[in-house]
């Protein structure tokens, strides 16, 4: 079964089309990339998925039901998000963000179900970040921050995780631990990514967005190209096969 | 850190502050009253028999007991918007009149002091005009500010800006142009906030108003906090934004109505005490909404004594009291914040 569904995913902002008829299929367990250059609408896409933005035409399906008939708490608990942006005036503790992951669990008259520790306590030893639980959120760096997300989202306990662009400014040793944290995720993920050199080594599939459409899906050896990347992002590059992992090594030359 | 672990402590502090300042408060004002006194005022009141000067009964148990009463509500009521309207707006800076709440209000009460009184006979004719004055302004910064979808917290504050200086445009209009100087005094003394006019017949309304929505926002509090992290996270961990946000606005603004149509408009607090709580506590709202209704109704008794003894016989308006010990206060809480 597909734990997403596009089909004919079309989305406006006042006349300009940002999604012209997308459609998609991320297979459950599987690592999904979207990759695409700058407005190419991996954003948008992104935020139809989980409901920021309503398309005007076509359907989702998350695990073979239409959003449109889940309510947002049903959606929380099927899918979890990370997004880019995560700022905060509130001084909220790793522990306190990290319990807003059971928050789709709760009825609003009870705040605290005795299981909701462990599974917080796991999710914070999952991302190796138990020692600081008490730190204060907003003085972690980078890295740190998307850890502490990463274990929120894995205190919701949903069989789908979404991440747009969850490496982001950050350094290269945690860009590959974040990978390897997810990686180990025995979750269907579907990430937007810009590093293609990323996405080919821990992408199952990837799909490449062009001006609102998916022009290509496929594994990583049959996606990254040269032709590829010279028609679509625009850029003169050598693919070598990598002998060990038998996955593309993208080295760029210049754009063109 | 060790209250954050234990905030049952400081809840179980205040509870017990607030019971024992209740009785405590009753004995201060410009009418000294003694310990025998009041307990005789009591007595008188559950058994029929006995005798007591009815005027000490007018005095504490006609004007005191509601006046506390009514203190503690609004301090709590005006600390608990305070605590939902930062969350909302995600801004620290909020407080309960941000929204343009307390300028609709006075513009309303302005309205009914310098043209209405006396002229048409309506029974609590400020509550009332300063109350529907509060809620309008709400309505209508919610409205403007979420024509297309939900309010962004950026377009809700600057709306709410802009009706706040409309209405206190419209204020200073009704006021420049009125002739009685009693009544241009009575706009000033009602807005300085005063907690004087307290009777039992007229404290009903805002102390269900505080205590209801005290309870409400209690059981919403989880999800003011997503709201304070941001409105995507929100919306991903199955928070509707469009029916959080009205909910919340409608609740807040009816409990800021009633406690300025009840009191005037007492700044500062609304503002103070989520700060106040939120260093000792931290920044879970289902932690900072109780601690601070509590903290706020329990300061509020005492800065009501304060009012009514410190140029006894006069009494200092609320207001004034709150802004100079708030003020500095906060300041010197950002201080050491950055520090």
């Amino acid at each position: 079964m597909a734990a997403i569904e596009v089909k004919n995913l079309k989305f406006k902002i006042g006349d300009k089309e940002i999604s012209r008829g997308i459609d998609l299929v991320v297979k459950e367990g599987s690592t999904h990339g979207i990759i695409g250059p700058n407005g190419s609408g991996k954003s948008t896409l992104f935020k139809q998925i989980c409901r920021i933005h309503k398309p005007y035409e076509g359907t989702i399906e998350l695990l073979g039901q239409d959003v449109n008939e889940l309510t947002q708490k049903q959606m929380a608990k099927k899918m979890a998000v990370l997004f880019q942006e995560n700022k905060t005036d509130f001084a909220y503790t790793v522990r306190e963000i990290v319990s807003m992951g059971r928050i789709p669990y709760h009825s609003s008259i009870r705040h605290e179900y005795p299981q909701d520790k462990e599974i917080v306590d796991r999710a914070l030893e999952t991302m190796g970040i138990r020692e600081y639980e008490d730190r204060i959120f907003n003085t972690l760096s980078g890295g740190e921050k998307q850890r502490v997300l990463l274990a929120r989202a894995f205190a919701q306990e949903t069989s789908v995780i979404l991440l747009d662009e969850p490496t982001n400014n950050l350094d290269i040793s945690y860009q590959l631990l974040i990978f390897e944290i997810l990686k180990k995720l025995d979750k269907t993920k579907l990430i937007v990514i810009h590093d293609m050199n990323l996405a080919a080594s821990f992408c199952d599939v990837i799909s490449v967005l062009e001006k609102g459409r998916v022009v290509a899906t496929g594994s990583p050896g049959e996606i990254l190209t040269q032709q590829l990347l010279a028609d679509i992002f625009k850029v003169k590059a050598e693919v070598i096969i990598d002998k060990d992992t038998n996955k593309p090594l993208i080295r760029y030359i210049e754009h063109i | 850190m060790w209250i954050r672990k234990h905030h049952r402590v400081l809840m179980t502090i205040l509870i017990v502050g607030i019971i024992v300042s209740v009785p405590a408060s009753l004995f201060f004002g410009s009418a000294s009253v003694t310990f025998s006194e009041v307990v005789s005022v009591f007595k008188s009141l559950f058994s029929a028999g006995e005798e007591i000067d009815p005027s000490l009964k007018t005095i504490v148990w006609g004007l005191r007991v509601p006046r506390v009463l009514l203190a503690i509500a609004c301090g709590c009521g005006l600390s608990v918007c305070g605590v939902t309207m930062q969350a909302v707006t995600r801004n620290v800076m909020a407080e309960p009149y941000t929204l343009g709440v307390a300028s609709g209000a006075s513009a309303m009460a302005a309205l009914f002091i310098t043209r209405l009184e006396g002229v048409i006979n309506l029974p609590f004719g400020v509550q009332l005009f300063a109350f529907i004055g509060a809620v309008a302004s709400m309505a209508i910064v919610y409205s403007f500010s979420s024509i297309k979808s939900y309010a962004s917290n950026f377009k809700l504050i600057l709306t709410g800006i802009v009706i706040g200086m409309v209405c206190t445009a419209i204020r200073e209009l009704l006021i420049a142009t009125t002739n009685n100087p009693n009544k241009v005094n009575a706009v000033v003394l009602w807005e300085i906030g005063a907690f004087g006019a307290a009777r039992w017949n007229n404290i009903a309304f805002p102390i269900i108003c505080a205590v209801g929505g005290t309870i409400f926002l209690f059981f919403i509090s989880e999800k003011l906090n997503l709201i304070s992290v941001g409105e995507e996270t929100a919306t991903s961990l199955g928070v509707s934004i469009k029916t959080l946000q009205r909910v919340v606005l409608v609740v807040t603004s009816l409990l800021t109505g009633a406690m300025v149509a009840s009191s005037g408009i007492i700044s500062f607090v609304g503002l103070i005490i989520p700060h106040i709580i939120r260093r000792m506590s931290g920044a879970d709202n289902t932690k900072v909404l109780p601690l601070s209704a509590l903290c706020g109704g329990f300061l509020m008794i005492w800065t009501d004594v304060i009012s009514r003894v410190v140029i006894a016989p006069e009494e200092l308006g609320v207001s004034i009291l709150t802004s100079l010990v708030g003020g500095p206060l906060l300041l010197i809480l950002m201080r050491k914040e950055r520090a």
